[in-house]
């Protein structure tokens, strides 16, 4: 029991230091609009862009995929999305982080391309993956449905 | 002396009622109430596109008969469509109501078609608005109703499935509440549509929303590439067909 004491004390005082954190509402509020800043800028502190999606090295499968692929299919052309790791390494690209409880969402100053994202502050990844209209949904007036597709915004995986 | 201290306590419970009523945290994804969760709720206009043809104007009725229902629908092939046909349509009547300080952010289930909303609190509609899909909006809070006046909207969408046209000079006044019926929480919009170029006298309509438990999915309007060249492309032949018929 004796052993046992400190362990308990510790716990409450954590725990008692996460309450109070959130209780003040000491998390950042991140809500805004941001535009990142070009890779020749540096920021005081020596903080700067790295990274481009130039330098990713692909495995030999990708790679060969990534031969046969017809650019005039690219997706930014037709206005299509082009998923997160596109979008958030273009030039000079803008968000709008929009908090609310226990979310925080963001949003492309190109929605067509961005679409949006929602971040679960509350939760873990969901165990199963939606693919479907939503239950309860009435097919579209236009046939819209055969080019709608529901994905979870936690759907991207590494190939099984 | 009495009558002040009556006086002041009352100022102060009715300051602190509407303290209790706008802070409830209308967070949360709402999804248009039909059916089953729709029975017992007072909606007006139920038949949202007979209303808005009643109410136009004979320019406007004219337009809307030699539009191509299909051809003209923007948000028929992935682009914009804005919200003042929202309620109307089976796919764009959900949203996640984001409230943060003094900025509502709403964002459409259909984010290709109808976008993301952005109500502010804290100030008045700019004085020369360039005219967007989705207007300006502003709000101010009456008790526990959220006013939402939205103006500068540009000519480009339709008030409804049947391709009832609008100018930029279309107002439009929401009234949202939330409420509690049958166990679920709704938030409440009756929506007030002017246009004193378009319209004969403004019509009003109410709906619904009912707070989901489970997330909002990400909509994807088309992702498959041929199958939305494809589509798009049928789109352009009708519009072109059409231009011919014109000429």
């Amino acid at each position: 029991m004796k052993r046992i004491m400190p362990l308990l004390a510790a716990l409450v005082m954590t725990w008692a230091r996460c309450a109070s954190a959130q209780g003040n509402g000491s998390a950042p509020d991140l809500a805004g609009v941001y535009q990142s800043i070009p890779n020749e800028t540096t920021l005081p502190g020596r903080l700067k862009n790295s990274g481009s999606p130039r330098e990713i090295s692909l495995l030999p499968k990708a790679a060969a995929q990534a031969k046969t692929t017809n650019l005039k299919d690219d997706p930014l052309r037709m206005c299509q999305p082009i998923g997160p790791f596109r979008m958030m390494a273009r030039d000079a690209v803008k968000i709008e982080l929009a908090p609310a409880t226990g979310l925080l969402v963001i949003l492309h100053e190109n929605s067509l391309l961005g679409v949006v994202r929602i971040v679960y502050l509350n939760r873990g990844h969901a165990p199963h993956v939606v693919d479907g209209p939503e239950p309860g949904q009435e097919p579209g007036p236009t046939g819209r449905e055969k080019l709608c597709w529901w994905i979870q915004s936690d759907s991207i995986r590494e190939p099984g | 002396m009495r009558r002040g201290s009556f006086l002041a306590i009352s100022i102060l419970s009715m300051s602190a009622y509407a303290q209790t009523n706008t802070a409830i945290d209308w967070t949360g994804y709402y999804m248009l109430a039909r059916g089953r969760d729709a029975a017992g709720l007072n909606i007006i206009s139920p038949n949202f596109g007979k209303t808005v043809i009643d109410h136009l104007q004979p320019w406007a009725k004219l337009k809307m008969e030699t539009t191509n229902g299909s051809a003209d629908d923007t948000g028929a092939v992935c682009l914009p469509s804005g919200i003042l046909r929202g309620s109307g349509m089976p796919f764009s009547g959900n949203f996640l109501f984001l409230p943060h300080g003094d900025k509502i952010v709403m964002v459409m289930f259909q984010n290709v078609t109808s976008g993301v909303r952005r109500i502010y609190l804290n100030r008045e509609h700019p004085k020369n608005i360039l005219p967007t899909w989705n207007g300006d909006s502003i709000a101010r809070w009456e008790g526990d109703t959220l006013i939402v006046d939205t103006i500068g909207f540009n000519d480009k969408s339709w008030l409804s499935a049947e391709m009832a046209p609008h100018t930029e000079e279309t107002h439009l006044t929401e009234r949202m509440r939330q409420i509690q019926h049958s166990g679920s929480t709704y938030i409440e919009i009756v929506a007030t549509v002017e246009d004193r170029l378009a319209l004969t006298s403004a019509y009003t309509y109410s709906r619904y929303y009912k707070k989901q438990t489970r997330e909002m999915p990400v909509a994807i309007c088309a992702d498959d590439i041929q199958l939305w060249k494809e589509w798009r492309n049928n789109a352009l032949k009708k519009m072109n067909q059409q231009a011919r018929e014109v000429k």
